[in-house]
């Protein structure tokens, strides 16, 4: 770690993946706040996912509405929702970037989640992801996520309810080589106007030269119960890590943090 | 008949015009005891009006149901003004009463709780309220900031979404097991057989064996019906964090309220009805701690960020407010508190007995217990409340309210719309205030009067009658009361100090004003405005002080500014176009004078009153009357008079005349009885033949027994005469005959009583015809003798031969009285 804190690579699109998943709108407004502070471009990614439409070819095909009532899956019910929601996104992410000022555009393809996505993205993305067909827990969104890294600098991992519009940004720094996660927190910090917290186990004169908002906090121990119960405290907006750290080294460690925290999570590919 | 020649003249010394002093009684400034109001104790209050006071004193004393006031009188006589002085004078010296106000009622909005505190109090538990809402909005949100909530409402929040998240991991890997993937569609969840963690396409599907298909669909079946299960709990797992949420705030807040609102508590811990509220208060913070923590609805989206609301104006705390209905206000000039005493302007039914007011919210209308608003009957609760009663009775449904409430002895807000049923909206239906109050109405006799006869509730809510005198004794007292009176209008409105000359022609006018010279008008208001006037005048004159000449100024200009009508009509007369003589001699011609008003001003104008005679049945026939433009009273005169000639003279013999009496180029009728004895005169002059001189005018009414009775607006008729004479030239013959009894009431304009010092101009006061008569003709009216006849060559005796002459050719023509006069009414019919 030196003392002067290095450019993070810049970030030139924020990709968000859509699909018939129900997730918040809070999202699209992360989104294209997260692009208006890095000067980049929201593309939003609508996935018509193809084991949708096999469903209905099952005999007997039923859906579960929330609450539990069951309805016939048929096709063109699949078709009609799947392009009402389309447009829904679009005039959704529409609105949300020409309130944040940055040029956006709007897809939709038909295929495997996954793969389209990875296939979209570009190593100067930022992935968001809200769900597919099959992720209907947080354990799988995040899976899904870290996944999809493969392509991307980073992904953001929305929980099912966002506590906090307004926090700081906290971001955990396992060590000089984990550095980025601290330097995109940083500027995501100073872009959103929160302050920035950063949490280490090695307290670094590099860490206290993020900028006259960070503050830097030494944790005592990596056991998840003390982070999850550090994170309750924090009531962060957004927290940052590196992807396979030492903190959010699996899937049910991060959704348990995620849990605690009541944040969107952005997880950086580790090794780039 | 001819004019007798040889009837003896009148004794003309008999009869002497009054002196000048008589026409005049002017207050001798000498006799007032000081040189200007300045040197005297303004008066404070009024005179002259004992009988008021005395029913004032009883009304406001007595404390029994029904024992409202009515204030009668002339509207020029300051009733509001006596009326709130006494009350004012009054109401300091009893208790403030108690303070009302409305709060929130918990249990339910739409009807607020009256609260009543001893006066003075509802201020402080305003006050307190803002406060206490002011500190726990502060309070309550550094509350949940702490460590130890936010630690707590996560671990709420974590159990709700772990338990859902818990729930689907348990369904996902059971069905993970069974070759099964759960998925999420726009329409809901769905199920899918796998094979290697791939979905198995349908077409696969349904070729593999019936048995396998239905083993899937079976365990689909079994899964799917666990799901229904999560998806059923969920929404009751999410009320239980709501609850958990809900009462581990009300766990937080309920000692930071609890302290705060013991603080108010210990303020009325001796009101009973308050602590009932206090509880009620505290109960809904504990349960509605939220809305400490909410932004207000709207505020976030605002471009420009406004300034935080004080707390007492934001809406989320509207519920814990108090509204002040009436607080007890210091008595004017007194350190002390007393009784209330509202004069209301503008009695609608809205200002009387309050009214809900709404506001626009989200294009609808709102209310709530804050916009109440109260009425005057409110604001008099525990004192007085002086109020119009002309004003009360023209605005729609304020009597039936006003009634209501003295009837019930509450004062319950109602609009008029509800009333009518024009708006059917959610309103409030506040709690009705118990009401102790003395309503006084103001209005004029006729309006009492008017009232008492056709509402059947007045006499039982209003049985106290105020009744204001117009006049009083124009005595040495009631003169310097009058003076002091004066002094309190000149320090009121910061007028000069007024002289004792002009003071002494002050209380003349009020001689004038009251139509008697032994009297002065109680108008108290006209009088202060010719005190103004007179200040006026004597600003224009760069005076220091109110002289007697700029009280005269004042009275000459304010005539001069409303006789124009009187100018245009003399002038008619001066250029010969109406036809009035003031020389000469003619025979069934008479002046008779009359008075006009126009608005406050009144002048007297002379018009010829002419008779004809010929044979016929008895009968006078006032032409007035017969054209509709004679009013009752008119017709009552002559009908007197033809009854006089009738029991006077040819007592033997049928009744045989008939005549007529007109007044002259009188085309907008004529109502009274003053006319009487001139219309009589001419009579006379017509019958006898015998001429009536023109210089003189005449007035007063006449009964049966030829007595000559008191008539009103003596002066202006005088006054009309004498610039009618004036115009044409004073002959020294010229003159008024008036009734005797109407001497008292004499106050002619200065100029007459110089007119009548030079001898140029003279009144005559008559008590009988006769005399008249005798001023006239100039020639003696004649007694009726031991023999039976009158004198001869006497008026009278010249009357009774007429009169004889048309019975005797009555009888000639062999007219039956009977006959002619079934004939003439069928003429009439």
């Amino acid at each position: 770690m030196t003392n002067s804190p290095r450019q993070a690579a810049a970030i030139r699109r924020v990709l968000v993946g859509l699909s018939s998943a129900d997730m918040p709108t809070a999202m699209l407004d992360l989104a294209t706040q997260l692009a208006h502070a890095f000067h980049a471009e929201v593309a939003g990614l609508f996935v018509e996912e193809d084991m949708l439409f096999h469903l209905s070819g099952y005999p007997a095909a039923q859906v579960l509405r929330r609450g539990g009532r069951p309805e016939v899956l048929e096709r063109g019910r699949i078709d009609a929702e799947l392009a009402a929601q389309a447009r829904a996104w679009r005039r959704a992410l529409s609105a949300c970037a020409e309130r944040s000022h940055v040029s956006w555009s709007f897809e939709s393809r038909r295929g495997d989640a996954l793969t389209i996505l990875r296939g979209s993205a570009r190593a100067d993305d930022v992935l968001l992801i809200g769900g597919t067909a099959s992720t209907i827990t947080l354990r799988a969104r995040i899976a899904l996520a870290v996944e999809a890294l493969g392509a991307a600098r980073a992904a953001l991992v929305m929980p099912e309810r966002i506590r906090r519009q307004r926090g700081q940004v906290v971001a955990f720094s396992d060590g000089e080589a984990d550095d980025r996660a601290v330097d995109l927190a940083a500027r995501i910090a100073r872009a959103m106007g929160e302050s920035l917290l950063i949490l280490t186990r090695e307290h670094s004169h590099d860490s206290e030269a993020r900028g006259e908002r960070a503050r830097i906090l030494e944790l005592a121990s990596e056991d998840p119960e003390s982070i999850a119960m550090l994170l309750r405290r924090l009531e962060p907006r957004l927290v940052v890590a590196q992807s396979g750290g030492p903190v959010f080294a699996d899937v049910g460690t991060a959704a348990a943090l995620m849990h605690a925290a009541g944040a969107p999570l952005l997880l950086l590919r580790s090794g780039v | 008949m001819a004019n007798d020649a040889k009837s003896p003249p009148t004794d003309q010394e008999s009869m002497k015009p009054l002196p000048p002093a008589s026409l005049r009684r002017e207050t001798d400034e000498r006799l007032l005891g000081f040189k200007t109001t300045a040197e005297i104790e303004p008066l404070s209050g009024f005179f002259g009006q004992d009988r008021a006071v005395n029913a004032m004193e009883f009304g406001t004393s007595i404390r029994q149901p029904g024992y409202n006031l009515f204030a009668l009188g002339p509207a020029t006589a300051s009733r509001r003004l006596v009326v709130s002085d006494f009350l004012r004078g009054k109401a300091c010296q009893e208790p403030a009463p108690d303070d009302w106000v409305y709060v929130n009622n918990f249990d339910e909005p739409r009807r607020p709780r009256a609260i009543r505190l001893p006066s003075g109090r509802a201020a402080q538990l305003r006050d307190d309220m803002n406060e206490l809402v002011g500190d726990l909005a502060a309070s309550v949100p550094s509350l949940f900031e702490s460590e130890e909530y936010k630690t707590r409402r996560r671990a709420a929040d974590e159990v709700f979404e772990t338990a859902q998240e818990k729930a689907f991991e348990e369904l996902q890997e059971k069905a993970n097991a069974q070759n099964i993937a759960i998925m999420r569609t726009p329409m809901g969840f769905a199920f899918a057989p796998t094979k290697n963690g791939q979905i198995v396409k349908p077409e696969v599907f349904n070729e593999l064996p019936e048995a396998e298909r239905k083993e899937v669909q079976e365990k689909i079946g079994k899964l799917q019906d666990e799901l229904k299960e999560v998806l059923e709990i969920m929404p009751l797992i999410e009320r239980d964090r709501r609850k958990r949420v809900r009462e581990l705030n009300a766990e937080m807040a309920k000692s930071v309220i609890e302290i705060s609102i013991r603080e108010v508590t210990e303020h009325f811990k001796d009101i009973p009805a308050v602590l009932d509220f206090l509880k009620a208060v505290a109960r809904d913070l504990v349960d509605n701690v939220d809305i400490f923590l909410k932004q207000e609805q709207g505020r976030e989206e605002s471009m420009v960020a406004p300034a935080p609301l004080p707390p007492r104006n934001d809406p989320r705390f509207r519920r814990y407010l108090v509204n002040v209905m009436v607080s007890s206000a210091p008595c004017a000039g007194e350190p002390g508190r007393g009784a209330p005493v509202i004069l209301e302007e503008n009695p609608t039914l809205a200002n009387l007995v309050g009214r809900i007011e709404h506001v626009a919210q989200m294009g609808a209308l709102i209310t709530d217990f804050t916009l109440i608003q109260p009425g005057a009957l409110h604001k008099a609760n525990g004192g007085y409340l002086v109020v119009d009663a002309r004003a009360v009775l023209l605005q729609p449904f304020t009597w039936e309210a006003l009634k209501r409430a003295l009837k019930t002895g509450v004062v319950k807000i109602e609009s008029a719309a509800e009333q009518m049923s024009l708006v059917s909206t959610v309103s409030l239906e506040p709690d009705p205030i118990p009401l102790s109050v003395k309503v006084v109405l103001v209005g004029e006799r006729q309006l009492y009067y008017t009232l008492a006869e056709f509402e059947p509730d007045f006499p039982k809510l209003f049985k106290v009658q105020v009744d204001f005198e117009d006049e009083a004794e124009r005595s040495p007292e009631n003169l310097n009361l009058f003076a002091r009176f004066t002094a309190a209008v000149v320090r009121d409105w910061g007028l000069r100090p007024a002289d004792a000359g002009a003071v002494a022609r002050l209380s003349d006018e009020a001689s004038r004003l009251a139509d008697d010279n032994e009297r002065i008008s109680l108008h108290t208001s006209a009088l202060a405005d010719l005190v103004r006037e007179a200040d006026h005048w004597a600003g224009v004159a760069k005076s220091d002080i109110i002289l007697r000449e700029h009280v005269e100024r004042a009275v000459t200009e304010r005539i001069y500014r409303a006789d124009r009508i009187r100018e245009k009509s003399h002038e008619m007369i001066a250029r010969g176009i109406v036809l009035v003589d003031v020389d000469g001699e003619k025979v069934g011609q008479i002046n008779g004078l009359s008075v006009l008003g126009i608005g406050d001003f009144r002048f007297g104008k002379p018009s010829r009153i002419t008779a004809r005679v010929r044979l016929g049945a008895g009968k006078v026939i006032d032409i007035e009357r017969e054209v509709e433009l004679g009013g009752p009273i008119h017709s009552k005169g002559v009908l007197i008079l033809a009854s006089f000639l009738a029991a006077r003279y040819a007592l033997d013999e049928p009744p045989s005349l008939s005549a007529s009496l007109v007044f002259e180029q009188s085309y907008g009728g004529v109502e009274g009885d003053s006319a009487s004895c001139a219309e009589l005169f001419s009579l006379i002059s017509a019958l006898s033949d015998v001429p009536i001189r023109q210089s003189f005018a005449v007035t007063g009414s006449v009964n049966q027994m030829g007595e000559v009775q008191a008539i009103g607006g003596v002066n202006e008729k005088i006054e009309g005469f004498f610039d009618i004479c004036r115009a044409s030239g004073l002959t020294g013959r010229q003159g008024a005959i008036i009734p005797a009894s109407n001497v008292k009431h004499l106050m002619l304009r200065p100029d007459i009583v110089a007119a009548a010092e030079a001898g140029l101009f003279h009144v005559y006061a008559i008590d009988h015809v006769d005399q008249g008569i005798e001023l006239l003709t100039g020639r003696k009216a004649g007694m009726r003798g031991a023999d039976g006849h009158f004198e001869a060559g006497t008026i009278n005796a010249l009357v009774e031969e007429r009169l004889l002459h048309y019975a005797r050719l009555r009888r000639r023509y062999g007219l039956t009285a009977s006959a002619e006069t079934i004939a003439e009414s069928r003429r009439d019919e």
